[in-house]
C-alpha cells in the first residue's frame, strides 16, 4: 500500500479544527467518555474534552459512548490570576449540552 | 582535583563516584548524567540509552532550565497568527450564514464541513474567472443550493430552523419550493410589503427578528 505522504501544514490547513476558525457558539458532535453521576465527560476531538451535566430530558439514554450535540464556548478554560506570570489552565473545554445526536436516517442530504 | 572542564571533558565520565561528605562545585560532571551513571553502577537503574549518547556528543551548554528573564518595555515574543487566503471567505460565510447546517465533527481528519465546501465551491469559481467578484459569494452560494446544501441565512433563524426540524418527514421537492418562497419572502420583506398568504397557511406563524 503505497501512502502519499502529506506536509503537517497541507493537512492542518484542511483541517476540520481550522475549518471551524473560532469556536465560540460553532455546533460540534462528541462522544461521552466517562460519566460521574450526573457529569457527563464528552470528547469532541478538540484539544481538551468538556464536562456536562445529565440533562432531565432522556437522562437514562446518556452513558458512556453515546454521541451529542454540543455547541462549543471554549476550547480551553484559562484565565490569568492577579500577579501570576502566566495563565493558570483548567484542562477542559466549555460547552453547552443540546442533546443527542441525530442518527443518519434523520438526516437528509 | 579531577580534570573535568565543564560538559566539553568526559573524564568524568569514567570517575568513580566520590565519597559522602565531599562538597561538590556547582559546576561540575553535568548532574543528571553523573547521577544515572551512578544509579547504573549500583545497579539500581537499567542503563537507559541516552547515556552512551550523551557521552558521544554532549551538548555545547549543560541542559540546565534557565528562568526566562522578564522583559520590559513591552518587548513580547512575535509569534505571528496563521491566516490563509481561504479564511476570508470563511470569515464572510460565518457572518453571513451562521454554522453550517452540519455539525462539526473534529474526531476525522477528512471531514469536510459546509464551509469547507463553500470555500471550495468558491475557489473553483474564481479560478474559471467567468463571474465577477462581488458576485461571486451568491453565486457560490446558488451553487450549493443545486448540489443539494441548504443554507440558512441569519436573521431568519426562527422561521428557518423551524423548517429544519420538520425537513426530515418532508421531500426534497417541496423542500426547495419552501425555500424559495423563503427567499421571495426575504426580499418582499425588504421593499415592505406583507407576507403571502400561501406562507402563512403552510408554517406556524413565528414573530421573526427584524
Amino acid at each position: 500500500l503505497l501512502e502519499k505522504s502529506e506536509s503537517f501544514a497541507s493537512m492542518l490547513r484542511r483541517s476540520p479544527l481550522i475549518q471551524m476558525g473560532p469556536a465560540k457558539d460553532k455546533i460540534a458532535v462528541g462522544q461521552i467518555f466517562h460519566v460521574v453521576e450526573d457529569d457527563l465527560y464528552i470528547d469532541f476531538g478538540g484539544k481538551f474534552h468538556c464536562v456536562c451535566k445529565r440533562p432531565e430530558v432522556d437522562g437514562k439514554k446518556y452513558q458512556r459512548g453515546t454521541r451529542v450535540r454540543l455547541r462549543l464556548l471554549d476550547l480551553e478554560l484559562t484565565s490569568r490570576f492577579l500577579g501570576a506570570a502566566s495563565d493558570t489552565t483548567l484542562l477542559e473545554a466549555d460547552a453547552v449540552l443540546l442533546g443527542l445526536a441525530e442518527s443518519k436516517q434523520t438526516k437528509q442530504n | 582535583m579531577d580534570d573535568h572542564c565543564g560538559v566539553n571533558g568526559l573524564a568524568w565520565l569514567e570517575e568513580q563516584p566520590r565519597a559522602l561528605g565531599w562538597i561538590q562545585s556547582v559546576s561540575g560532571p553535568p548532574l543528571v548524567p553523573r547521577r544515572t551513571r551512578n544509579l547504573v553502577r549500583l545497579g539500581l537503574l537499567e542503563k537507559p540509552l541516552w547515556l552512551d549518547v550523551y557521552a558521544a556528543l554532549p551538548p555545547l551548554r549543560e541542559p540546565v532550565y534557565r528562568v526566562p528573564r522578564p522583559r520590559h518595555g513591552g518587548a513580547r515574543d512575535p509569534i505571528a497568527p496563521i491566516f490563509y487566503r481561504e479564511d476570508s471567505v470563511r470569515a464572510r460565510f460565518y457572518k453571513v450564514y451562521g454554522n453550517g447546517p452540519r455539525p462539526f465533527d473534529l474526531t476525522q481528519l477528512n471531514f469536510k464541513s459546509t464551509c469547507q465546501r463553500f470555500v471550495e465551491k468558491y475557489n473553483e469559481l474564481k479560478e474559471e474567472g467567468k463571474i465577477e467578484e462581488e458576485k461571486l459569494f451568491e453565486e457560490t452560494g446558488k451553487a450549493l443550493l443545486a448540489s443539494g446544501i441548504l443554507l440558512q441565512r441569519r436573521g431568519v433563524d426562527k422561521v428557518a430552523q423551524q423548517e429544519q426540524q420538520g425537513a426530515g418527514s418532508r421531500d426534497p421537492a417541496l423542500q426547495l419550493q419552501l425555500q424559495m418562497v423563503l427567499e421571495e419572502l426575504q426580499e418582499k420583506r425588504k421593499d415592505g410589503k406583507e407576507q403571502p398568504p400561501e406562507l402563512a397557511g403552510a408554517q406556524k406563524e413565528n414573530p421573526c427578528p427584524s
